[in-house]
């Protein structure tokens, strides 16, 4: 371990076997030469170990060691943290497994988010904090960006004086959870709702209500370190996700204000790379919808020339040495 | 990573109603087959080999870019959110 070089440190990409745009950013650290280990932890333990001490050490001595390659804990230059599939030991009973699964993901998963030295693109657990929504309009606002009216709540009452009072307005999930239904995962569409909807089955669980945007297109923001890649998105649509062969593409600049805010946002949750979504009004205003700290950028590249790829490895080249 | 520690639950028998929520509840748009069968790390450049049906070579499914599909295929480009894949937060945060 003592004569490795910062060039002979590894980046760890976690994620799992299915992910071509994990693949495009590890072509070009590989072009780069820097040497790259990537595993999915949901492989752990059939084809996955790790090993790390401390007490004698300033920070963890050992290794993760995949079928392929093997990083030493204390060496690890960045880590891209994109889509691990969960821990799962599904030969075994659901007590077993439960406490096999919750050793994994309180020891692997506590290891991997405690690197000294290492870059997190982004750090799982800020990734956790940033995907609550209602932890996300907060920021928002503290950050300066204008959102849309918003309303989360079991109070059937409220909702209904909420939508009366908004006019169009949609119900959004805060969180979507595996739901199965004839063994075809399951989601709640972005759509409309109206007062005469609610009922006081909305005492059920909490709901997130919100005044729709009227729009005349989106913009999706893909902040890379130091780097903003705004593209303007035509589609028509109310949900431009559910469609993409609508979409028109094309680059923008963010206003002054909103890279201040959406720089101010991402510090506040400790993130280093985030994907903004912002409706465009007519007169112009960026209105802030979400910002996913793990949101695809990939598919924006082609059709945008936009070198988002090469901002991705910059990143994790550099590591902390240059920040 | 637990976001909201809680201790394990003590329902104390109250009925509440089926969340108004649930009645949204619909299938992922339909998906994009993909055209492989089976995938592999390469070791050498630690990226993914593709296979289709026949054990041929196939290319990779693209840019991850279609969203808003069923994610239980796979994930990448199949939702744009974590929070759409099936194990994100009851997957994981169960095994409390």
């Amino acid at each position: 371990m003592t004569s490795v070089s910062y060039d002979d440190r590894p980046v760890l990409v976690v994620t799992n076997l299915d992910d071509p745009t994990a693949d495009f950013v590890i072509v070009e650290l590989h072009d780069r030469g820097v040497p790259v280990v990537r595993f999915d932890s949901g492989d752990f333990p059939a084809a996955l170990s790790c090993s790390a001490a401390i007490g004698d050490t300033d920070g963890w001595r050992g290794s993760v060691q995949t079928p392929s390659r093997c990083a030493e804990l204390g060496w690890v230059r960045s880590m891209y943290y994109r889509r691990p599939s969960g821990f799962a030991f599904p030969h075994l009973d659901r007590q077993d497994e439960r406490f096999a699964a919750a050793q994994a993901r309180y020891g692997l998963g506590g290891i991997l988010t405690s690197l000294p030295g290492c870059l997190y693109v982004n750090h799982p657990n800020r990734i956790g904090d940033a995907e609550y929504k209602p932890a996300g309009l907060a920021a928002a606002a503290a950050a300066g960006f204008m959102l849309p009216p918003t309303l989360i709540t079991n109070v059937p009452e409220d909702a209904r004086a909420f939508l009366k009072e908004h006019g169009r307005a949609i119900f959004k999930p805060l969180s979507v959870p595996l739901y199965l239904v004839d063994g075809k995962a399951q989601t709640v569409p972005v759509t409309e709702v109206t007062a005469d909807e609610i009922d006081d089955s909305v005492t059920g669980t909490m709901h997130l209500f919100q005044k729709r945007v009227d729009k005349v297109a989106d913009i999706r923001v893909t902040v890379i370190g130091e780097r903003t890649f705004a593209v303007r998105i035509d589609s028509g649509l109310l949900d431009w996700r559910t469609d993409y062969s609508t979409h028109t593409y094309t680059p923008v600049t963010a206003p002054p204000e909103v890279e201040r805010a959406m720089r101010a946002y991402l510090r506040h949750f400790g993130l280093v790379f985030g994907a903004f979504d912002f409706a465009l009004t007519e007169s112009g205003e960026w209105v802030f919808i979400e910002c996913n700290p793990s949101g695809q950028w990939a598919w924006m590249e082609p059709p945008t020339g936009l070198p988002m790829t090469a901002a991705l490895a910059d990143l994790l080249e550099g590591g902390l040495r240059v920040r | 990573m637990d976001r909201f520690p809680t201790g394990s639950p003590l329902p104390q028998g109250q009925l509440t109603t089926t969340p108004w929520g649930l009645r949204r509840i619909a299938p992922y748009p339909p998906a994009e087959v993909p055209d492989y069968a089976r995938v592999e790390l390469d070791p050498a450049t630690q990226t993914t080999r593709y296979f289709d049906a026949s054990g041929a070579p196939t290319m990779s499914p693209g840019h991850g870019t279609s969203s808003g599909t069923n994610p239980a295929t796979g994930t990448t480009g199949q939702g744009d959110r974590n929070s759409d894949s099936p194990d994100s937060d009851t997957g994981n945060d169960t095994d409390q």
